[in-house]
Parts: C-alpha cells; structure tokens; sequence
C-alpha cells in the first residue's frame, strides 16, 4: 500500500471495497487520537472519525494528490471536528460519572496505537497541554508529518506551526519535568 | 468503545444504505422524468398508483401587458420605495438622538462600580419595535482608570485561573469588563520582589489572570482569592530559538475579592452570545494596536507572489489608508469550509506594520486562501529579533475583499482614503505623501525580504 493513495483509487474508481478496509484499518487509530486532541475526549473523537471514514465511503471526494494521503485525510478529519466544535460549543460532551470510563478507552486506545511504553508517557504528558500544542506534537512527532505538512493540516503557515511546535515542546518538557520524567531519555 | 472491527462494520452499513438511499432516489426522480417524457411524446396518459390521471388540459396564455401602464406602475413602486426608505431613515435619525441620551444617562456616577440593568424601555415614547428583548447589562462608570492602565484604551484578556480556556466575549460584555476593572477599588499598591509572587501555574484556590501586551513586554495581574492582587511585567528576550522572559517590577494589592469575583461573574453571567459573523470590535482593537506604519498586498500571480503596486502615488495613499482604515473591518470570525477535501492555495499577503513602542514594531501577515480562509501571523520585532505572538484564523468575504481592492487600485477611493492627519507619517499634500509611499514600499521589501513567511508559503503551494 503506497501510504493509502492507490487503496483509496481502488476504492474510488473501481469500487473495491477492500481498499477502504485498507486505509481504514491502516488510519482510523492514528486520526481518532489526533481528532482527541481537536474535541477532548476520545469517545467524540471515535464519532468523529467514524463520519470522516463514512463521507470518504460516500462521497468519495477526489485525492488530488497535492499532499501525502494522511495529510488530506487529517485535513479532512480536522474539518470534521472542527464543525462539530462549532455546533456543539455550549454542549457538554461528557457526562462527569463517565469520566473514569472515558480515561480507561483512552488509555485502551494509546495502547493499541502507540506500543511504545515511553511514548505513551510522552502522550499522557502531552493531553495536558493546550489543544493547539498537542495537535502540532501529534502529528509531528506520532504521525511523523513534516512541519509543512502539519501547517497543511492545522491551516497555518510553516512558519506559525514552526513557532507553535517551538511552544508546544517546551510546554511539554515542563509538563514532564513536574511529572518527574527525565525527558532526555524518553 | 467500538473495536475497530466493529467500526468497520457499522461503515460498511451506513455506506450501503447510503447507497441505497441514492438509487431509490435516482429511481424516483428517473420515473419522474421518464413520466413526464412519455405523456409529452406520445399523449398517452397512464394511471399511476392511485389509479388517478394527471392531465394537463391546456395552457393559459400570458398577455404582455400595456408598455404604458408597465411604466406607471414601476414609477409608482418606485416612489413607494422611496418614500418607506425616506421614513425609515427618518425614524432611525430620530431613535439613535434618543439612545445617546439615554446611555449618557444610564452612567451615572456612583462611588463603589457595581452592576446595573438598563432596560432601554425607560422612556414611554419609545415604540415596543425598538425596545430590544433581553436587558443589558452596564457596568457603571465613574471615570476612574485602574493603576495599571486605562482597560477601555487596551486589548486585554481575562480568565480563571488555571483555565486557560480561550473565551470570546460580546462587545457589550467587552466594554463591561473594561469599565468594571477600571473602577474597581485596588487600593494602595507595595513593592515586592519577584521571590515574593506565588507560583500561579501551581496556586491551589481560586482566582483570576488579567493579562495584556505592549510591544514585548506583558502585563499580568492575577487576582487571588486570598485578598490579594498581583501586578508584574515581563519583557520578551529573544536569544536565537529561545524567549526569556525575565520579570521586571512586581507589586500587590489588598482588595476585596467577593467584590471583584461577584462583579465579574456577574457580567459573565449576562454575557450575551455575539451572533456577528464579524470578529468584535475588541478583536479589531487587538488587530490595529499600535500607530500604523504601512501596509503592502501581494497577489499571487501564475508562479510566485508579486507585490500590488498601484499606478500613482494618490492611489498608493489610498491603499495604505483602506488598510489602516478599514481592511480589519472586513474579517470574519473563522469558518469552518463546506468543501472538507480541498486545501486551498494562498491567494493574497497582506502585511502591515504598526509601531508599538519606541524600540518594536508589529508585523502582522495575513495569508488569504482563495476561499476566504485567512491565517494570521503575528510577531513583534525588535532589536534582538523577531518574536511570534499569535497566529489565529478568520475569514474574509473574497468578493468583497477583491472588489475593494480593484476599486481602490482604479483610483476610486482616492479621495476617501487620502492618508492624513491622523499618524505621525501622514503629510497633507499630495508630493509629500508620495514621499512617505516610497520609503514605506522600500522598508516592506526590506523587511520581506529578510524574513521567511511568504517564501515558506510559497514553498507550500
């Protein structure tokens, strides 16, 4: 699979569904975690990711190819949450008994998606940051997106997402620091 | 939490019921038109499911009417129309004499500031079409400023602390929190020394942040629910990738916190939602903070980005008095595009400077995609360099920026947008201010020249 683009062609122009298997099994954890860090909580998030994957299937909108395919499909993840962020702005999304459960998919989430023990501390560390900060950490350092691809993302210019993630990393370091993780090693 | 599996499962449902949904659609409207055709070629008219024939038993034939009477009659809508727009304009006149009145009115001094309902049906001669629905709350003002700064003059922000939830308020609230932070009692401030300021990021309890900006150097005042009230600066210092920022002068205050926590929340509480699409007038205020300098555009021609440079220098003026005038006005909040799966491409750059203290000046670039999206990156120049300070989104009407635009490049708004009197570079006649241009393009190109964002972009796109 060339990074999801020739799956998503077969799906597109020959219908095969097979390929929307594939670009699903291969992107949904990765978008759903990214989505967490847009909405704050992983259970919108799944919501989230599930109505992206379902106007791919539906829509199918063409993929011009002017980014990687994880950049266009997070674009369009990004869109997605942030319609629902302006719809539901005044709405609760959790119920507060909920909470304990919530934390416990979430950490089910990491787990299946992340692997890496030390990365999953950097991740938790990285939740309690701003949402812009996590979303610039994210999908740079967890999705390996290049700075200009994650400005493509976050529709910001290279340079603002260059001083966000500037920001971003020393609010992490701090955040690991009073959680008393030696950030060097991680 | 659904298993992924699951997940795929539910897809797959939704997608072919989609699907479905779609066919018996087309089939529908299919059937419609296939209909339609049939009884018009062949005049055979089948019984549909109810066993009832539609059919068309003839056509009415529409006469023109007299060209005269036509003429009449459009002539006499017109003065109608005039006449309405005549009176309305009459009775907004005469309505916006009355709420001068009656806002001056509503300030009435009193010593300690405190809330105050004022329902705009005081006065029986108003009609109930003008008297607004829900009451509005005004803080009332006394004239005092605070000891820090005058918050009607200044972008500031304000929030819980430890909360660093970005909310954006309505004008009407804006001006609230301005006037009751102004007149607050804050009592006599001390000195202290930095050592002696809580750890904020940390403090157990309730409070508040107030914070602002001039040039590089930052403003808080953390409002604690001890009784007390923090004022300390920072000035940013750039050192290569880093920003320091030292603390320079720290003082406290006694106040009364029930006070200030109830005046607050009060205002919080009869916060109106802002239904503008426009950003509000405290945005626009941030936006244009400091003297404006000059500003330039760029159109992205068919390879790279070129700078807008109009014909003459009276046009020049022009451009550079819509952009210290009135560009701002035309942002939008951010909007969230229909289209979810296409990135746009950066149209146009518009960079505008302000100076903001006698040793920084502000850059402000807004990238404009080619559907109205807009990104904004700001930084704060200064001697040691350059330091990022936001980078929030809008949009922007593209019709309405680049009809503007064509119009102002067409020379006609030269005389709305003559750029005088009001900053300190502004000159009177037409070979001074044609000056003042010159150098103000060549210190743009300058400046654009040594720093990245358009070239970065242009990588981009």
């Amino acid at each position: 699979m060339d990074n999801g683009a020739s799956s998503y062609r077969r799906f597109r122009d020959n219908g095969d569904v097979s390929g929307f298997d594939e670009i699903f099994m291969e992107y949904s954890d990765g978008l759903m975690l990214y989505l967490t860090s847009i909405v704050g909580n992983i259970w919108t998030a799944e919501e989230l990711t599930e109505e992206t994957f379902f106007l791919i299937g539906t829509k199918k909108p063409k993929f011009k190819e002017k980014c990687s395919f994880k950049t266009w499909l997070y674009t369009i993840g990004r869109n997605i949450a942030l319609n629902y962020l302006k719809k539901n702005a005044k709405k609760p999304t959790v119920p507060f008994e909920n909470a304990q459960e919530l934390i416990s998919d979430e950490e089910a989430a990491e787990d299946a998606y992340i692997k890496k023990e030390q990365q999953i501390i950097v991740y938790r560390a990285m939740r309690k940051l701003q949402p812009k900060y996590q979303q610039v950490l994210w999908l740079i350092y967890f999705e390996g997106l290049s700075n200009k691809e994650a400005a493509k993302v976050m529709k910001k210019s290279v340079r603002s997402t260059e001083s966000i993630l500037y920001r971003a990393k020393k609010s992490l370091r701090s955040q690991l620091e009073m959680e008393g993780v030696n950030y060097e090693t991680t | 939490m659904k298993q992924r599996e699951e997940m795929l499962r539910d897809l797959h449902r939704r997608i072919a019921q989609y699907e479905e949904e779609k066919k018996m659609k087309h089939s529908k409207i299919k059937s419609i038109f296939s209909t339609t055709k049939t009884v018009g070629k062949n005049e055979v008219n089948t019984p549909d499911e109810d066993g009832y024939i539609e059919v068309v038993s003839g056509t009415e034939r529409i006469k023109s009417s007299n060209r005269m009477m036509h003429i009449v009659g459009t002539v006499a809508a017109c003065s109608v129309l005039v006449a309405s727009i005549g009176a309305t304009g009459m009775i907004l006149n005469k309505n916006e004499e009355k709420r001068a009145t009656l806002s001056e009115e509503s300030f009435v001094s009193t010593e300690a500031p405190e809330m105050t309902v004022c329902k705009e049906d005081v006065v029986s001669t108003k009609t109930p079409e003008e008297v607004p629905e829900t009451p509005v709350y005004k803080s009332t003002d006394n004239g005092t400023i605070s000891p820090f700064i005058d918050f009607k003059q200044i972008y500031f922000e304000i929030g819980c602390l430890n909360n660093y939830e970005y909310v954006e308020y309505s004008d009407a609230t804006y001006d609230n929190l301005a006037v009751f932070l102004n007149n607050f009692n804050w009592g006599e401030g001390t000195d202290i020394s930095e050592d002696e300021l809580p750890d904020f990021n940390n403090y157990v309890g309730n409070g508040y942040m107030i914070d602002w900006r001039k040039g590089d150097v930052w403003f808080y005042v953390y409002v604690t629910d001890d009784g007390k009230a923090y004022y300390y600066m920072t000035k940013c210092v750039p050192d290569g990738n880093n920003f320091y920022y030292p603390i320079s002068g720290s003082v406290i205050y006694d106040i009364d916190y029930e006070v200030f926590d109830k005046g607050i929340e009060d205002i919080w509480n009869n916060d109106l939602p802002d239904t503008s699409e426009y950003i509000s007038k405290a945005k626009r205020m941030y936006l244009t903070q400091g003297e404006f300098m000059n500003a330039a555009v760029y159109d992205k021609g068919s390879s790279s980005f070129e700078e807008v440079v109009p014909d003459n220098d009276k046009t020049a003026a022009a451009l550079q008095g819509f952009f210290r005038e009135d560009f701002v006005g035309m942002l939008q909040k951010e909007k969230c595009v229909e289209e979810y799966y296409e990135i746009p491409d950066s149209t146009y750059e518009v960079v505008c400077y302000y100076k903001t203290s006698d040793t920084t000046t502000r850059r402000l670039t807004y990238f404009i995609n080619s559907d109205g999206t807009l990104s904004l990156c700001e930084y704060e120049i200064n001697d040691e360099g350059e330091i990022p300070t936001g980078c929030p989104n809008y949009y922007i009407d593209m019709n309405e920026f680049e009809t503007v635009l064509n119009d102002i490049l067409s020379g006609q708004y030269d005389d709305k947008y003559s750029f005088d009197a009001t900053t300190t570079t502004a000159t009177t006649s037409a070979t001074e201010t044609s000056t003042v241009t010159t150098v103000v393009q060549e210190n743009v190109s300058a400046e654009t020249n040594e720093s990245t964002p358009y070239e970065d972009d242009n990588n981009m796109s």
